[in-house]
C-alpha cells in the first residue's frame, strides 16, 4: 500500500479533480485505488456519480464514532472512494484535529486494518486551509503533492506556504501553454524549485469541466484529451517515483 | 474441414467425380483458374490452361496447398511465383538446417564466449608470444596463398574454406571476426597470385596490355579490400564522456557557421538551433560567417543576436573564411557546422567531455546525418531502407578509423581544440579537401583525433544528382591532391596504423578507372576475342568465386548494419565515370582544378531523366549488350572448346549490365516538390483546439512549413480548422499557431502560421533540436544479407531499364509500344495462384 496526500497550495487550484483523475489513472493501469475525501466541501463522491442526496460519508461515521469505512463506495469502474460526508464543517475539523493531536497516525492506522494489497494506492484529498494540527496527517503519508496552478495567487501563496517537505513534490495544474504569463510562471516555478516539481503539468482542458457536469473523471469521459494523457503520465511517474521511496525507506 | 486428399486427387476430382453438384465444378474452375473465362475460350487458353495445371501440381509446395473454394485463405500467402520459390527455398534451407543441425551444435559449445576467453588469456600479454603467434599465422597464410595446388584439390581448398566461413559466420565476437577476414585475405591473395603467375598470355600483346590492364584493376581492388579489413574490423565505438559537474570548470566554445550563396532559409534553422545549445551563456559564441556578404544576413544575425563576419576578399573559400574568423576570436574550442548542418542542443555536452580527459586531442568529430534523401535515394526511392553512400563512412569507417587513432575532420559538426590549429597555422587551404589535409597536420605533430558516433547533428542531403556528383568529384580530387601533395605514407609523425587508415581513405577515392576496367573487362573477350584472363573456365571459377564469396560473407558481417551487400558496386558505378578524370589529373598535377561549392536546398521541378549524366553509360550499356550478342553467337558458332569461357564472360557481362542498369535508374531524376522536406521524427504534440479542449498527438513527419500528426481517433479535426499546437523541450513547453490543411483517418496534416522569428527559432529547437532528434535513426531497417543485397540491386537495375524505356525519345515509342504489349502478354499468360471463391 502507497500514501499519497494531495493540498492545495490555495483554493479552487483543482486539487480534487487531480486526485479523482489521478486515482482514476492509476486505477486504469490495474492498481486497486482508494480515496479518501478530508475536505469539507465533499466533493470528491461527484467525479463517481454520488448522488447528492447521499450524506453518508467520512465525517458522519467519525462523529458518530463508527468505522469509516463503512461509508466507502466504489464507482462504475471500480475506483473505491469514501466521501467526506454531510456533517457540520466546523464539528468536523475539530474532531480530526483533537483525533490527530492525540495520535497523528491514526488514519495510517486504521488504512492498515484494512490490510490493502501491496500495490494499493490510498490518495488523500486534504483542504486547502488545513489548520496546522492536521499537518501530522499529511506527514504521515508516503509523499505528499502539493497542487499549484500557474498563475500569481498561487506563485505567492507558495511563498508564505512554507517549505515542502523531503516526500513532497509540486504538482502544477490548470497549465495553459497558450497564455505567456503562464508559460512564464511555469517556467520560474520549475527554476526555483529545480527537482522539486513533478515533471509533468496537467494542462487546463474543458474536458475536466465537462467531465465533472457529466459527474465523471477526465479519464472517464474524454479518454483522449490532454489531461487524461496528463494523468496517465503522472500516475507513471508516481509509480516509479514514490516506488522507489518506499523501497529505500 | 480441411481437404486432406492430395492435390493430384483434387485436381483429378475436377474433371472426374462431381459429388457436390454442379456448381462445385464451376466453383473448383473459378478457384483454380481464376485467369481464365470458361464461358469464352479462346485458343490461347490451350496454352495457359496446361500452364496453370502444371503451377498447381508442380510449383505451389506440399503443405501450402490451396485450401478447398469457399475456405479462408490464409492472409499474406500465394502472392505469385517470387513467394512461392521463396517458401520453398526456405523451407529446404530450413530442412537442410534441421539435418545438419549446425546452430544446435554451436549452441552448445558456446563458442563465442570460448573464443572471448581465448583472447583474454595472460598469454597475449608476452610481446614474445605475441610475434610468435603471428609469424606463424603469416607463414601459414603465405603457404595457403602460394602452394601450387590440382584442381581438384583446389576445389577441395575452396570447399573446406568455404563452410570453415560459413561456420563462423554464426559465431559472434571479434575473434570469429579476425578468422573470416584472414580466411578471405587468403582467399583473395591466393586468387591475385594464381592470377599473376597463369593466367597472362606473354605470347600476345594485345592479351598481354589488356589483361595487365585487368590485373592492375585487381590488385587496386585487393589492396582496398586489404586496408580496409584493417581499417573496420575492430571499431572502438567510444562513448561520450562526462563533463565536470560545475560548469564553470567547462571551456569557452566558438561556433563558427560559414556561409557563401545559400539562401538565408536554409541557414536561420542552423542559427537558432545553435541558439539552443545547451552551453554557459556567457562561454558560447555564435559567428555566421557569410563570404556572399549580404545585407539580409548582417540584418538576420543582429536581430537574433550571433556575432556576424565578413572579409575583405574570398581567399580559399570555406578554410579562408574559417581562418578569417579565427584571427578574429578567442575561445578554446572552434566548433564548425556547415550552415545547413542543425545542430542538436546535446552536441557540446556530449562531446567536449573527452577534450577535458585528455590534453593531446585536438579534434573530435561527429556523423553527418541527412534527414532528405541524397539523389540516390530519392531517385530510387529506398530512403530509409537501404543505407546510403554516406552510413558506411560515418558509421563503421570513421569509428574504425579511431581504433587506429586516424579518425579525420570532414569539415562540419566537429570541434578543434583552437591552439593545435593555430600551430598548424590554421585550416589547410592547399587542397579542396580542406579537412582532411587539416586533421593529417594534425596528427602528424602528435595530436590524436577522436570519434563520437553519436548523430547530433542533421542537415540537407545535396538536391540534384549534378549537384551530388559535383559534391563527389571534389572530394576524390581533393584527396588524390593531398595524396599528392602531402602523401601519408611518407613524411613524419604518423603511426603506421594512420598511415594505413588515410592512405585508405585516398586510394579509395581511385576507384573511378578500375571500376570502369571492370565495367568493360569481358568485352575484351566477347568483341576482341582476347584472353585477358589466359586460363580455363573452370580454374577460374575456382579461384575467383572464394575471392568474391569470402569478401562479401567478411564484408556483409562487417559492415552490414551500414551498407548493404553489392551497394558499394552500384554506388561506385555511377560515379565511376566522373571520378575518373578528376582524380587522375590531381594525382599529375594537383594544383590545377577549381573549388566548387555544393548547391543545397533546391528543387527538382520536372521528373526527368539526366540524360548528359548518363551518356556514359548509355555507351557502355550498347557496348554490353553488343557483346552479349556477340556472346551468342559464339556460343552457336564459335569453337566448342571456348562455350564454358563465352558463358562466364556473358555472365560476367549480364552482372555489369545490372550494376548499370542501376547507375541509370539514378539518372531519372524524381520530381521533388516541396520546398522544405519532410523528416520523419516522433515526439508527443499537444493540440489546443478553440473550444477549450485539449487532444494529445504525436508527430509524424516535420517540415519547415508544417507537421504531419497521428491524433487519438478518427474525425477529431476538420481542414481549414485553426488551432494550436504546443510542443515541449526539457520542461518547456512552445505553443505555435496552425492551420489543419488535410485529415485521412486518423492522420492529419498542418501548417504552421506565419511564424514570428522567436517562433520559428522555439520550433527549430523544439523540434530538429532535440537531444534525442536522431539517435534512433536506421534502427527498423533489416539487416543485410548477401542474398538480400545481392536481389535489391539486381531488382534496382531492371528498374533502371524500365525507367530508360520510359524516358526515351518519341521516335522510339513504337518500339516502347511493342515492347510493353509483349511483356503484358507474357504476364497475361502466366499462371495465377488459387483464389477464394464463395
Amino acid at each position: 500500500m502507497r500514501t499519497l496526500a494531495l493540498q492545495g497550495i490555495n483554493g479552487g487550484a483543482g486539487t480534487t479533480a487531480v486526485t479523482a483523475g489521478l486515482g482514476a489513472a492509476l486505477h486504469a493501469t490495474g492498481h486497486p485505488v482508494l480515496l479518501i475525501d478530508l475536505s469539507p466541501t465533499n466533493m470528491l463522491g461527484r467525479y463517481f456519480a454520488l448522488p447528492w442526496t447521499e450524506t453518508a460519508g467520512l465525517a458522519p461515521c467519525l462523529l458518530a464514532e463508527r468505522p469509516w469505512h463503512e461509508a466507502a463506495f466504489a464507482s462504475e469502474a471500480g475506483v473505491n472512494f469514501v466521501p467526506f460526508g454531510q456533517a457540520d464543517p466546523a464539528e468536523a475539523i475539530s474532531w480530526l484535529a483533537q483525533r490527530t493531536a492525540s495520535e497523528p497516525a491514526w488514519l495510517i492506522h486504521d488504512l492498515a486494518q484494512l490490510a490493502l494489497p501491496d500495490d494499493a494506492w490510498v490518495l488523500i484529498d486534504l483542504p486547502c486551509l488545513l489548520p496546522d494540527h492536521l499537518r501530522p496527517l499529511a506527514g504521515q503519508c508516503d509523499h505528499q503533492l502539493r497542487v499549484i496552478n500557474p498563475d500569481p495567487a498561487s506563485y505567492l501563496q507558495m511563498q508564505q506556504a512554507g517549505a515542502l517537505p523531503d516526500a513532497g513534490h509540486y504538482l502544477i495544474n490548470r497549465f495553459d501553454p497558450l497564455r505567456t504569463l503562464e508559460r512564464d510562471l511555469h517556467d520560474l516555478v520549475q527554476a526555483d524549485h529545480a527537482g522539486r516539481v513533478v515533471p509533468t503539468a496537467i494542462h487546463r482542458d474543458e474536458g475536466i469541466r465537462e467531465a465533472l457536469a457529466c459527474r465523471q473523471t477526465v479519464v472517464e469521459a474524454a479518454p483522449h484529451s490532454q489531461a487524461t494523457h496528463d494523468l496517465a503520465t503522472l500516475a507513471i511517474w508516481l509509480r516509479a517515483h514514490v516506488g522507489q521511496v518506499v523501497e529505500n525507506g | 474441414m480441411a481437404d486432406q486428399r492430395s492435390l493430384g486427387n483434387r485436381l483429378l476430382g475436377l474433371f472426374i467425380v462431381l459429388p457436390e453438384g454442379p456448381d462445385a465444378l464451376k466453383r473448383r474452375l473459378l478457384a483454380y483458374f481464376p485467369h481464365i473465362d470458361f464461358q469464352h475460350l479462346n485458343l490461347l487458353d490451350l496454352l495457359r490452361i496446361p500452364l496453370q495445371l502444371l503451377w498447381l501440381i508442380l510449383v505451389i509446395p506440399p503443405g501450402q496447398r490451396p485450401p478447398p473454394p469457399g475456405q479462408r485463405l490464409r492472409a499474406g500467402l500465394r502472392r505469385g511465383l517470387g513467394g512461392s520459390l521463396r517458401r520453398g527455398w526456405q523451407g529446404l534451407r530450413a530442412g537442410l538446417a534441421r539435418r545438419l543441425s549446425l546452430s544446435g551444435f554451436f549452441e552448445h559449445l558456446e563458442l563465442d564466449k570460448v573464443s572471448e576467453k581465448m583472447l583474454q588469456r595472460p598469454l597475449w600479454r608476452h610481446r614474445l608470444s605475441r610475434y610468435l603467434t603471428i609469424g606463424l599465422a603469416a607463414a601459414v597464410i603465405v603457404m595457403c596463398i602460394t602452394t601450387p595446388f590440382t584442381l581438384l584439390s583446389q576445389a577441395l581448398f575452396v570447399v573446406v574454406m568455404w563452410i570453415a566461413a560459413l561456420w563462423i559466420r554464426r559465431i559472434p565476437g571479434h575473434l570469429a571476426t579476425m578468422v573470416l577476414v584472414a580466411l578471405s585475405v587468403t582467399a583473395s591473395s591466393r586468387y591475385l597470385w594464381w592470377r599473376f603467375n597463369f593466367t597472362l598470355n606473354w605470347d600476345d600483346l594485345l592479351d598481354l596490355t589488356l589483361g595487365l590492364g585487368l590485373l592492375a584493376a585487381e590488385v587496386y581492388a585487393w589492396l582496398v579490400l586489404l586496408l580496409g579489413y584493417i581499417q573496420t574490423a575492430w571499431p572502438l565505438q567510444r562513448e561520450a564522456a562526462r563533463l565536470p559537474d560545475n560548469p564553470d570548470d567547462w571551456p569557452t566554445v566558438d561556433i563558427y557557421i560559414p556561409t557563401y550563396n545559400e539562401p538565408l532559409g536554409v541557414v536561420r534553422p542552423t542559427i537558432y538551433a545553435a541558439q539552443g545549445i545547451d552551453w554557459p551563456r556567457d562561454k558560447i559564441n555564435i559567428y555566421l560567417l557569410d563570404d556572399g556578404k549580404r545585407d539580409a544576413f548582417r540584418d538576420f544575425a543582429e536581430e537574433v543576436g550571433v556575432h556576424y563576419m565578413t572579409r575583405t576578399d574570398n581567399s580559399h573559400a570555406k578554410a579562408g573564411n574559417l581562418n578569417h574568423a579565427m584571427g578574429k576570436t578567442g575561445g578554446e574550442f572552434i566548433a564548425i557546422f556547415d550552415c545547413d548542418h542543425i545542430p542538436t542542443r546535446s552536441f557540446l555536452q556530449n562531446s567536449v567531455g573527452w577534450f577535458l580527459k585528455d590534453s593531446k586531442l585536438a579534434l573530435i568529430q561527429t556523423p553527418h546525418h541527412f534527414f532528405s534523401p541524397d539523389p540516390f535515394e530519392r531517385n530510387l526511392g529506398n530512403f530509409g531502407k537501404v543505407p546510403n553512400e554516406n552510413e558506411l563512412f560515418y558509421g563503421l569507417i570513421q569509428d574504425g578509423n579511431d581504433t587506429w587513432d586516424a579518425t579525420f575532420f570532414c569539415g562540419s559538426c566537429a570541434i578543434i581544440r583552437r591552439a593545435p590549429l593555430e600551430q598548424i597555422g590554421g585550416i589547410a587551404v592547399e587542397t579542396v579537401t580542406e579537412d582532411a589535409h587539416t586533421s593529417l597536420r594534425l596528427h602528424r605533430l602528435g595530436y590524436r583525433s577522436a570519434y563520437l558516433r553519436l548523430p547530433q547533428a542533421a542537415g540537407l542531403a545535396t538536391e540534384s544528382l549534378s549537384a551530388h556528383v559535383g559534391q563527389r568529384i571534389r572530394w576524390a580530387r581533393g584527396m588524390a591532391q593531398i595524396f599528392r601533395i602531402d602523401n601519408p605514407l611518407l613524411g613524419k609523425g604518423l603511426s603506421l596504423g594512420q598511415r594505413l587508415c588515410y592512405s585508405n581513405a585516398m586510394l579509395h577515392f581511385l576507384y573511378g578507372i578500375p571500376r570502369l576496367v571492370f565495367l568493360t573487362a569481358p568485352l575484351a573477350f566477347l568483341l576482341l576475342h582476347s584472353y585477358i584472363i589466359y586460363a580455363s573456365a573452370i580454374s577460374l571459377l575456382l579461384y575467383v568465386m572464394p575471392h568474391i564469396i569470402h569478401a562479401s560473407i567478411t564484408n556483409s558481417r562487417n559492415q552490414g548494419k551500414y551498407r548493404h551487400s553489392f551497394w558499394a558496386e552500384v554506388y561506385e558505378t555511377a560515379l565511376a565515370w566522373y571520378i575518373a578524370r578528376p582524380t587522375t589529373v590531381a594525382l599529375f598535377a594537383p594544383h590545377k582544378g577549381s573549388f566548387n561549392v555544393t548547391a543545397k536546398g533546391g528543387l527538382v521541378e520536372k521528373e526527368h531523366f539526366d540524360w548528359s549524366i548518363s551518356k556514359p553509360y548509355l555507351v557502355l550499356v550498347m557496348l554490353n549488350f553488343i557483346a552479349l550478342f556477340a556472346g551468342g553467337g559464339r556460343l552457336f558458332a564459335g569453337p566448342e572448346d571456348e562455350i564454358q569461357t563465352v558463358i562466364i564472360n556473358m555472365l560476367w557481362t549480364v552482372y555489369n549490365l545490372t550494376m548499370l542498369g542501376a547507375a541509370m535508374a539514378v539518372a531519372a531524376e524524381a520530381r521533388q516538390v516541396r520546398v522544405s522536406h519532410r523528416v520523419g521524427i516522433n515526439f508527443p504534440v499537444v493540440l489546443h483546439l478553440e473550444n477549450g479542449h485539449l487532444l494529445q498527438g504525436e508527430s509524424l513527419d516535420y517540415s519547415e512549413g508544417g507537421l504531419g500528426l497521428k491524433l487519438p481517433a478518427e474525425g477529431l479535426l476538420e481542414r481549414g480548422q485553426r488551432l494550436s499546437i504546443s510542443l515541449k523541450r526539457g520542461f518547456r513547453e512552445f505553443v505555435f499557431p496552425v492551420e489543419v490543411v488535410s485529415t485521412r483517418g486518423d492522420h492529419a496534416g498542418v501548417r504552421f502560421d506565419d511564424l514570428s522569428p522567436a517562433q520559428e527559432k522555439d520550433l527549430v529547437q523544439a523540434t530538429f533540436g532535440r537531444a534525442d532528434a536522431w539517435l534512433s535513426w536506421g534502427e527498423d531497417r533489416e539487416p543485410d544479407r548477401p542474398l538480400r543485397g545481392f536481389l535489391e540491386m539486381a531488382s534496382t537495375g531492371m528498374m533502371g531499364y524500365v525507367r530508360l524505356f520510359h524516358h526515351l525519345p518519341p521516335l522510339f515509342d513504337p518500339l516502347v509500344r511493342r515492347l510493353g504489349w509483349l511483356w503484358d502478354f507474357i504476364l497475361w499468360l502466366m499462371p495465377r495462384n488459387p483464389v477464394t471463391v464463395r
